[in-house]
């Protein structure tokens, strides 16, 4: 049956924030097509921007995601501060980070254990896992706890945190106000160290890619909340406002948002994987003792592995918060005054899932003539349809049902924000 | 009174969607101070730290299952399960029908615990409230209101 058809899909994907789908198509031991399907219509951010005051990028941007909303802030903070000549050191960068660690706990917690573990456990979602083995998912739900409590004591509120303003802070916590989270912390961490070693005892299928790595480069620590440099393991090292000149976004018919490609180069992998095969040296020691203890490698090319190397990471924000929360002293003014000045610039963060670039362009009098946002999910979405292809061409001796869970698992190991990655494509309109 | 919650929920950006959250600000300036009333656009699985010790809790989310516009579906959690087809419109993260049935799997449902559903038609982004959507808000904010008086009777 050289020449029989098969046809693998999933037109809804479970634990993947928004909606979307799946589409492979077989001939024989040919791959004639992969499809990754958005279904969730454009966003109208982006237009929606234009025209507001400077100020009003974070708050409305965070609003895109509920999973991220501290990534969106601070890509849109950086941005703003770019253009105005402002840069943002000392106590209230150090604030900013442990915001941003608080939202790492709470997304990465999330996705090992509840939206990912089922995978590896044969289970069709964390409510399965509830019934049989309550303490892991209630250890997931504790962990998360701990990372929005953190995000509500810095950020104001744990979901669109109001606290984050252009130039630092409304109003900055007393070393009180976060000495408080040290035994949750505590906890977190230890259980981090736990969930590494849990993670590495998981079955992983025998697959591995040669994948371009991009991340910001952060000058000398772990990126998360900025980095002024885009690099990659195979020697793209760009300032970060040459970003658009080398991520080439295309819009692609069967995906209702666009993709990001290397210009020349194709696609390329942002996330957990590639800020750790990039930034391993930069890690603390916990997180790379971690690692080492249940033998990950310091480069991990298998895409099914990223839920080991996002406890590691987990461990890292952990180990991070603990850090900044030991040195911090309430600074006198909680933020730094940001004057509006004509430019454009790009701003961008560490999302969970991958690098978050905005770019703006504002007036003299503040206000935003241009808007880009380019979600991580957009550009890993080229990487997750080569990795499907690859998957496919070296499993396609497995039963429909069973490739179909290992595909679906495939696009799970992105962690992708499918509502986020969708914007609103310009449409020209020509008159006779 | 803080064990009585009551939570709208939805996005903001997506029509229709946005109507658990209009119900709860409502609900906020009629309610008494007393009973905790919150809107919120969260990942879902958090509002079991929210309903965590209270005695009962009111969820209002919009739903698409085919029925009228502005319907209001009321399902008491503790008697039955929330019918899947209401929730599949959802367009949360790990959805309001998860987090109920995970708190169900855990023993964290609070022991009252109701869903008012209200049926959306149009879910595109950016666009406001459909007219059938705006139009039930007051009753289901009349009789979420009538509710949590009578519960507050009982005291």
């Amino acid at each position: 049956m050289a020449d029989e058809t098969r046809t693998i899909k999933t037109d809804y994907l479970a634990r993947v924030e928004g909606e979307g789908g799946m589409l492979i198509r077989l001939k024989g031991d040919e791959i004639e097509e992969v499809k990754l399907n958005i279904f969730e219509p454009p966003r109208f951010f982006e237009a929606f921007l234009r025209g507001r005051y400077f100020t009003e990028a974070p708050d409305i941007t965070a609003r895109i995601c509920g999973i991220c909303p501290v990534a969106y802030q601070m890509a849109a903070c950086n941005s703003m501060e770019a253009i105005c000549g402002v840069k943002i050191e000392g106590q209230i960068k150090q604030l900013r980070r442990l915001l941003y660690c608080g939202e790492w706990i709470e997304s990465h917690a999330l996705h090992i254990y509840m939206l990912h573990a089922p995978d590896f456990l044969g289970y069709p979602s964390a409510i399965e896992i509830a019934a049989d083995a309550p303490e892991v998912v209630e250890t997931a739900l504790r962990l998360k706890k701990i990372g929005n409590h953190v995000m509500t004591v810095v950020g104001g509120r744990e979901i669109h945190p109001i606290n984050v303003k252009v130039g630092g802070f409304y109003k900055a916590p007393s070393k009180a106000e976060l000495e408080a989270m040290v035994p949750d912390l505590e906890w977190a961490l230890a259980t981090s160290l736990e969930t590494v070693k849990w993670a590495s005892t998981l079955d992983f299928p025998d697959f591995e890619m040669d994948y371009e790595f991009a991340a910001l480069d952060a000058g000398g620590v772990y990126p998360i909340e900025g980095g002024e440099r885009f690099v990659s393991n195979k020697g793209l090292d760009i300032p970060l406002n040459e970003f658009y000149e080398h991520v080439i976004e295309e819009h692609v018919e069967h995906a209702n948002a666009l993709q990001g490609h290397l210009k020349e180069r194709g696609s390329y992998l942002t996330g957990p994987l590639a800020r750790y095969a990039l930034w391993y040296d930069l890690l603390s020691d916990e997180a790379r003792g971690a690692a080492e203890g249940v033998g990950l490698p310091k480069v991990v090319k298998n895409p099914f592995k990223s839920i080991i190397v996002r406890a590691v990471e987990l461990v890292e924000v952990c180990v991070e918060a603990l850090r900044l929360i030991r040195e911090y002293e309430q600074p006198a003014e909680p933020a730094l005054e940001v004057v509006p000045k004509a430019g454009a610039a790009c701003g961008a963060s560490e999302a969970p899932r991958g690098t978050l670039c905005h770019r703006y362009e504002i007036d003299a009098n503040g206000i935003i003539l241009d808007a880009k946002i380019t979600p991580p999910t957009a550009q890993n979405q080229p990487q997750i349809e080569a990795d499907l292809r690859g998957f496919v061409g070296q499993f396609m001796d497995l039963p429909n049902e069973e490739l179909t869970l290992r595909c679906e698992q495939a696009i799970r190991n992105y962690d992708p924000c499918i509502s986020c990655a969708t914007h609103f494509l310009t449409l020209e309109i020509e008159r006779g | 009174m803080n064990d009585i919650l009551v939570v709208g929920t939805g996005n903001s950006w997506r029509g229709d969607d946005s109507v658990g959250l209009e119900v709860a600000s409502a609900l906020h300036e009629r309610l008494p101070e007393a009973v905790r009333v919150l809107a919120t656009e969260a990942e879902q699985s958090s509002l079991l730290d929210e309903w965590e010790g209270c005695d009962t809790v009111l969820i209002v989310d919009a739903v698409h299952s085919g029925a009228p516009a502005g319907q209001i579906h009321r399902v008491d959690l503790n008697a039955e399960q929330v019918p899947h087809a209401v929730l599949q419109g959802s367009t949360h993260h790990f959805s309001l029908g998860d987090t109920i049935e995970l708190a169900r799997a855990l023993g964290r449902l609070p022991a009252k615990a109701l869903f008012f559903g209200i049926e959306g038609e149009s879910f595109g982004p950016g666009e406001p409230l459909s007219p059938a959507v705006a139009a039930a808000v007051p009753a289901i904010v009349e009789e979420i209101a009538e509710e949590v008086g009578a519960l507050l009777k009982e005291d």
